[in-house]
């Protein structure tokens, strides 16, 4: 790698600080470069002699961290905790992400299991009935608050605030039942791909024979 | 020699050259590479991190080889650092070598 190289690569990994620091840092390994090669060494030899620029970039990075015997100790303890729930999240993220894959290879699996391949027309399929059942719930959304009309204006009947409690309590069901029954429409879409085939277990009998 | 060693001992030697007389970034390296062998890369990371933690002052001197080179100096924070990491490791260098000596009777 050359001086030039060196200083650039360095330079991008250090863009995260100030101009004038990454400036001060240029010039500090530019004139150590500069100073190993009077004492005979090669471009490549005083770069080599730093060792990954990687670990040299965290590690000069690192020095910005704000020193704990700082008495500027609360913008510390702000910044660390910001920093943890960053990471807690991606942790939270990431086991969603795990998990949501883990149960996809599952139904991947059984769905190969019954002997029905990949393709594209799969995939088509696979996608229609979706929207298929989604429009199914939109449509079914029209019987549902319907009822709802009618209940809020029986119910308001009563003295508020217990006509109020009542209409809550009577919704509240109600978006239960409908959750249920779009839940419904999905597994009845889509359960045959998720079950085991058992024909399957009868036709390799028959070629045992 | 022992990573863990050098690491441990490192932020002494170098304040304790520096108190010396003033160094500037080659010449410090230099210093320190006769005490321990260490990687380039992991020196001057430690002065940065001294001087933002007011350990060392800097200053720009001409010289006469070529551009001004910037000068690392000890400041009074750095003196008082510096002490304290030498009874550190005075302590803990006592310690250990007596328990070896035990050890070996």
């Amino acid at each position: 790698m050359t001086k030039k190289k060196f200083l650039n690569e360095l330079e991008k990994k250090l863009s995260v600080l100030d101009d004038s620091e990454i400036q001060d840092i240029m010039n500090e390994y530019s004139d150590i470069i500069d100073e190993k090669l009077k004492h005979g060494k090669t471009e490549k030899e005083a770069i080599e002699d730093f060792g990954s620029l990687d670990d040299l970039a965290k590690e000069i990075l690192s020095a910005y961290k704000i020193n704990p015997n700082y008495k500027e100790g609360h913008k510390d303890e702000f910044e660390a905790s910001a920093k943890k729930l960053g990471e807690d999240f991606d942790e939270f993220i990431k086991k969603g992400a795990e998990k949501a894959s883990k149960a996809t290879k599952k139904v991947m699996e059984q769905v190969r299991e019954n002997d029905q391949e990949f393709t594209i027309e799969f995939v088509f399929e696979l996608l229609f009935k979706a929207i298929a059942a989604l429009l199914l719930c939109v449509v079914a959304t029209i019987p549902v608050t319907i009822i709802k009309e009618l209940g809020e204006s029986l119910l308001g009947m009563f003295v508020s605030p217990l006509s109020n409690i009542l209409i809550f309590l009577f919704e509240f069901v109600l978006g239960i039942l409908f959750l249920i029954f779009c839940g419904f429409i999905f597994v009845a879409m889509f359960k045959q791909y998720v079950t085991p085939n058992k024909k399957k277990e009868t036709k390799k009998e028959v070629k045992k024979i | 020699m022992n990573i863990q060693f050098k690491k441990g001992v490192l932020e002494l030697i170098v304040l304790l050259s520096v108190h010396k007389k003033d160094m500037y970034g080659y010449e410090l390296m230099a210093e320190v590479s006769k005490v321990i062998d260490i990687n380039d890369g992991t020196i001057y990371p430690l002065l940065k991190r001294l001087t933002n933690e007011n350990y060392f002052e800097t200053y720009l001197m001409e010289s006469s080889e070529g551009p001004s080179r910037k000068y690392y100096k000890l400041t009074i924070l750095g003196e008082k650092r510096m002490q304290e990491l030498l009874m550190s490791w005075q302590d803990f260098s006592k310690n250990v070598n007596q328990f070896i000596e035990e050890c070996d009777k």
